[in-house]
């Protein structure tokens, strides 16, 4: 017997299970020899392809079979992966990556320059999502086996911050010929390598022994199980049937925290919550009218009630981006709810008797659902009627395909870097302008900002960019949500990441009790 | 016993109807400095995560189950009352193809066959209406059809249909006052069941959305504060419980009135 | 064969009503494919329809489905990329076991209950169990469950494992993962039985020729358990074979609170994911196995009682 079944069956003496203790062995560690971690989630993975799949939950787990040329560490700063170094040319056109050498890929294949090649070009052919992120590269070419170039149209500074974000996973050329799309299996050079997959049910990983991280993974089997329901999780949690979840429902902390045989871990987290806004809906038009929503709206409570108190208020640049942003007392301002002043610009707009908008919520997110009521209480306050309106995920996402909607609940896993969070959402003509807006001087800043390599003078445009979203309103930032996981107490070595991907896993140990 | 039911269902619809009078608040008042807080004399029921009062919520949650559980077997009884009148008395080719068409319906277990409707209109009130209605409007027509094909044999029919009376004539004032007893009993049966039905589906999310409260939505909700506020979702099931016993009563009762056997 | 005639007949209506109604569904698998964050052309959604077929017109697809199932192809599933069969003999050991451990524990509180209640008309047993039945039939399933869960973990600080096991691989486990559920799903149908027991009891009871049996001087116990249980037994199996059929839809709402994966919850999420295929031959599938059930039962009907008999 291996030592993590002796954990459970602690837990379960410890809480007076003894006699059922036995039969909660987990069964698949019972069944394998070595040490076995499993890891709850509450969802699937639509698809596993980190070229083709744009969900979070593809993302998530990327990290595991896959690498980046550059990763961020948990304290956001860039750090090589697959490339050792790299040098940006004097016209700041050409960046030349110099790569990793005997890295081999689950197959037995040697990682080369013609993978890199391959993933990026196929990256930009086949996904429109992943393609926004590098809308500047030009071209990548090999540079030699073991050197890559990435040239560009414009200077684009946010390159490394896309390497290192959700479309940056090298694939193998030979893995991809080999299954069509990398869906259902995967081949990279990842820590982990993908054994079995039962959809809805779990994902099996045995350890890479090959992995160029010396020493790294230190399991021996990895599993993921879905458990749809977090209650389910908490309980498994409990009763050391799992070693690790990643926490959704930030109230959950309160029922885990003083667990003696649980860690908890709690930090920023890199995305945020907001109320998206379309600007070309009756009286949304009005910039007035919008900057009366951020002033009716007391953030601090919509925080309270959404995540427990678990979470923060954030400018338009969350703290784990801490180089970009804002000082406090620079955003804090305008967050400090002001019904009066509100109601004098509804006045102003024309509009003090108020008005119906609807807002849309997606049932299946926790924060959106208990979020939006206490929005609807709040702007009831300046006379808006704010009618909720659940809409179901598929038909959710036609609607937000096509700007059709008034106001929305929405939230996103964030972005490192400013270009990337700003550019592809507001950018009235060149980005995907989900708020129907325009704003000339924003564009401009943006463009400005993309091309500008350097570090301080892209501070300052950010600055900008920042204090003119908070006096435009397109979206109200209402907070982000701490990011929570539990491991068992016996679980070493395991780390957040403010991103919510599964980079901690690799580092992670089971100990004997 | 049906004296019982009769008067716990009475007090419910009153509930019901004057939600607005009797509720101390309204369902959908916040207050943050009450969240989550245990049952006290401020708040019966004690409040739910947004500070909302549970008694005001549960009042006005019976709304939703009896809107729902009215309107559909009402419509189902009168949908499926119809086509099991014309099934029996017109009897051939019609006979045929209701049944045929009912026998559709039949194929699905009920509380699949509801969910699934519900699903795919979408959630909503509507959705739950319509899907209990199809549940319920097959099951009419049987209960409808057999007796009066017995009853249109009899003599007395004859002799009416003799006089010249006209179908609908026949069907309407002789035959419906002679078969109508198991009718009626089957829908009380069925109008409990309903409720319950509902309360399944707004607890699946599919019927009632919030912010309106209903006793099934309001049990899903509380689902994950089981541990910290038990009472979110121990009064709304209990007034579920209290609701299809107090119709099963009045069921029993009837049926031992109507129905004897 | 004019059962299996019609029952076939039916079948191909029922094709045709969940195909029309999912396609009404509004959304397809392509904008739940897409995921929130997504930045995606209108092109990108276009080739996905393409790929599903979803571009050519309804009569088409269906005639597809259908061509496919005369084949007794039912379909690969757009989501997860599986034939639909495999996915469904994944789920169905779940649902037949929780429905067979229902009526199991339905069948072994209720007709015992029955006969108790019968025998002892208007005692303290009697009326305890009647209102016990009553409440039975009022409990919804869901918050029943809900309550044993609080009950449970909170006072016993005991949880059913979490992790799915099947029967065969683990059996001690997996019936501790079923009990609970189980037990709701059959509180429902233990009361129907119960009060169908009793009746049938009553009535026999109350009968010329146990009367007879009584003053012949054999023991009531005898007389109860041996005579009138025998002729009570009809519609008890009735009501039995029925429940097996009512559970079976039940387990869609059980299998969603104590997140079991059986193949109701296999139908729910595939409607609200919108993968077509998956959605309509499970449906169909669990039809056929509705309406063998029923059909069984009428013929066991037949057997237990001569004077009924089917043409099957």
């Amino acid at each position: 017997m291996n030592d993590s079944t002796r954990i459970t069956r602690r837990h379960f003496l410890a809480a007076g299970g003894a006699t059922l203790g036995v039969l909660a062995l987990p069964h698949a560690i019972r069944a394998q020899g070595g040490t076995t971690l499993i890891s709850a989630q509450t969802t699937e993975a639509t698809g596993l392809d980190p070229s083709l799949v744009p969900a979070l939950s593809r993302s998530r787990r990327s990290p595991l079979m896959y690498n980046q040329l550059v990763r961020f560490e948990p304290d956001m700063t860039l750090v090589p992966e697959l490339a050792e170094s790299w040098q940006i040319s004097p016209d700041s056109l050409t960046w030349t990556f110099k790569l990793r050498q005997g890295v081999k890929f689950h197959d037995g294949q040697e990682f080369t320059s013609a993978d890199v090649k391959f993933s990026f070009d196929r990256l930009l052919e086949k996904s429109q999502a992943g393609r926004s992120d590098f809308n500047a590269v030009d071209k990548v070419e090999p540079a030699g086996k073991y050197a890559v170039k990435f040239v560009t149209k414009e200077p684009f500074a946010a390159l490394t911050a896309a390497l290192g974000g959700f479309w940056g996973y090298i694939v193998s050329e030979a893995g991809v010929t080999k299954h069509g799309d990398l869906n259902k299996a995967a081949v990279g050079t990842g820590p982990f390598i993908l054994e079995d997959w039962k959809v809805e049910q779990q994902m099996v990983f045995k350890r890479n022994p090959n992995y160029w991280k010396k020493g790294a993974p230190h399991v021996d089997r990895l599993i993921l199980r879905v458990i749809p329901d977090e209650a389910n999780i908490v309980a498994a949690l409990r009763t050391g049937q799992i070693h690790h979840a990643f926490i959704e429902d930030n109230k959950n902390y309160n029922l885990l925290k003083d667990e003696k045989s649980l860690t908890g871990y709690r930090s920023s987290r890199l995305g945020y919550d907001y109320l998206n806004i379309s600007a070309n809906r009756g009286p949304l038009k009005d910039v007035r009218v919008r900057q009366a929503i951020s002033w009716a709206v007391d953030r601090a409570q919509i925080m309270r009630v959404a995540t427990a108190g678990f979470g923060r208020l954030t400018a338009p640049c969350t703290a784990p981006m801490k180089q970009w942003q804002l000082p406090e007392e620079q955003w804090m301002k305008y967050y400090k709810p002001d019904v009066e002043k509100a109601k004098k610009l509804m006045a102003e707009a024309g509009v003090a008797s108020g008005f119906t908008v609807k807002c849309s919520v997606i049932p299946t997110f926790p924060t959106m659902v208990s979020g939006a009521p206490v929005i609807a209480a709040q702007l009831k306050r300046i006379g808006i009627n704010m009618e909720i309106e659940n809409v179901e995920y598929a038909v959710w996402i036609k609607r937000w395909l096509a700007h059709d909607f008034d106001m929305t609940m929405n939230t996103t896993p964030g972005y490192a870097d400013p270009d990337v969070a700003f550019f592809r959402p507001l950018h009235s003509t060149k980005g995907q302008n989900w708020n129907s807006w325009s704003v000339p001087e924003l564009d401009a800043l943006l463009e400005d900002g993309r091309r500008t390599m350097d570090q301080k003078k892209r501070k300052e445009i950010y600055d900008k960019v920042q204090i003119m979203i908070l006096e435009n309103v397109p979206h109200l930032w209402l907070f982000s949500a701490d990011t929570i996981d539990f491991t068992q107490a016996t679980v070493k070595g395991f780390r957040q990441h403010p991103t919510t991907l599964l980079y901690g896993l690799e580092g992670a140990s089971v100990e004997k009790a | 016993m049906v004296v019982v039911g009769a008067v716990v269902a009475l007090a419910i619809v009153v509930m019901a109807l004057g939600a607005d009078v009797l509720a101390p608040h309204p369902p959908d008042e916040q207050n943050f400095d009450l969240i989550e807080a245990r049952p006290t004399g401020a708040a019966p029921f004690g409040t739910d995560r947004f500070g909302r009062d549970v008694l005001s919520r549960v009042i006005h949650g019976a709304r939703v189950s009896l809107y729902v559980a009215v309107t559909s077997i009402v419509m189902a009884m009168a949908v499926g009352g119809t086509l099991g009148m014309i099934a029996g008395y017109a009897g051939g080719a019609w006979d045929n193809a209701i049944n045929r068409v009912m026998d559709i319906f039949f194929s699905i277990p009920g509380l699949l066959l509801a969910v699934g409707v519900a699903a795919m209109r979408g959630p909503g009130v509507n959705s739950a209406v319509m899907a209990i209605t199809i549940v319920y409007t097959p099951l009419f027509v049987r209960v409808m059809r057999a007796p009066v094909l017995a009853e249109r044999e009899k003599e007395y029919i004859e002799a009416v249909r003799a006089l010249g009376a006209g179908k609908l004539v026949v069907a309407l004032k002789h035959l419906l006052p002679n078969v109508v007893s198991p009718f009626v009993v089957q829908g009380t049966v069925a109008f409990s069941q309903a409720i319950l039905i509902e309360a399944s589906l707004s607890y699946l999310g599919l019927s009632a959305q919030p912010p309106i409260p209903s006793w099934g939505n309001m049990l899903n909700e509380g689902r994950t504060y089981l541990e910290t506020a038990p009472w979110i979702s121990v009064f709304p099931g209990i007034a579920i419980m209290v609701a299809v016993l107090a119709f099963n009563l009045i069921g029993d009762g009837l049926r031992d009135v109507l129905d004897p056997k | 064969m004019v059962r299996l005639y019609s029952m076939v007949l039916t079948l191909l209506g029922l094709t045709v009503l969940v195909f029309l109604m999912l396609r009404l569904v509004p959304g397809t698998v392509v904008e739940q494919m897409i995921g929130a964050d997504a930045v995606v052309s209108p092109a990108m959604v276009a080739e996905l329809k393409r790929f599903f077929g979803l571009d050519q017109p309804w009569w088409l697809q269906y005639a597809r489905w259908l061509g496919a199932l005369a084949h007794g192809d039912l379909g690969t599933s757009w989501r997860t990329g599986k034939p639909v069969a495999s996915l469904i003999l994944e789920r169905l050991p779940v649902t037949f076991e929780l429905t067979l451990l229902s009526v199991g524990f339905a069948l072994l509180l209720g007709v015992p209950a029955g006969i108790v209640s019968a025998a002892r008309r208007d005692h303290a047993v009697d009326n305890v169990t009647r209102i016990g039945a009553l409440l039975g039939l009022s409990v919804p399933v869901f918050w029943q469950g809900t309550m044993l869960i609080l009950f449970f973990s909170i006072y016993l600080r005991w949880m059913p494992p979490v992790m799915w096991v099947d029967f065969l691989t683990d059996p001690r486990r997996n019936l501790t993962i079923m009990v609970l559920p189980a037990l709701c799903l059959g509180t429902a149908s233990a009361a129907n039985i119960a009060r169908t027991t009793r009746a049938g009891m009553l009535d026999v009871l109350r009968s010329e020729y146990i009367r007879t049996a009584a003053a012949k001087g054999l023991s009531r116990r005898l007389v109860i358990l041996k005579h009138a249980l025998k002729n009570a037994l009809i519609p008890i199996v009735t009501v039995a074979g029925l429940q097996v059929g009512i559970l079976l839809g039940g387990t869609v709402v059980v299998e969603e609170v104590f997140t079991l994966p059986g193949v109701g919850r296999l139908v729910l999420w595939s409607i609200y994911q919108r993968d077509y295929p998956l959605t309509q031959s499970t449906i169909l599938f669990i039809a056929v196995m509705f309406m063998t059930i029923n059909l069984v039962v009428d013929l066991l009907y037949g057997v237990l009682d001569p004077r009924i008999r089917y043409s099957a």
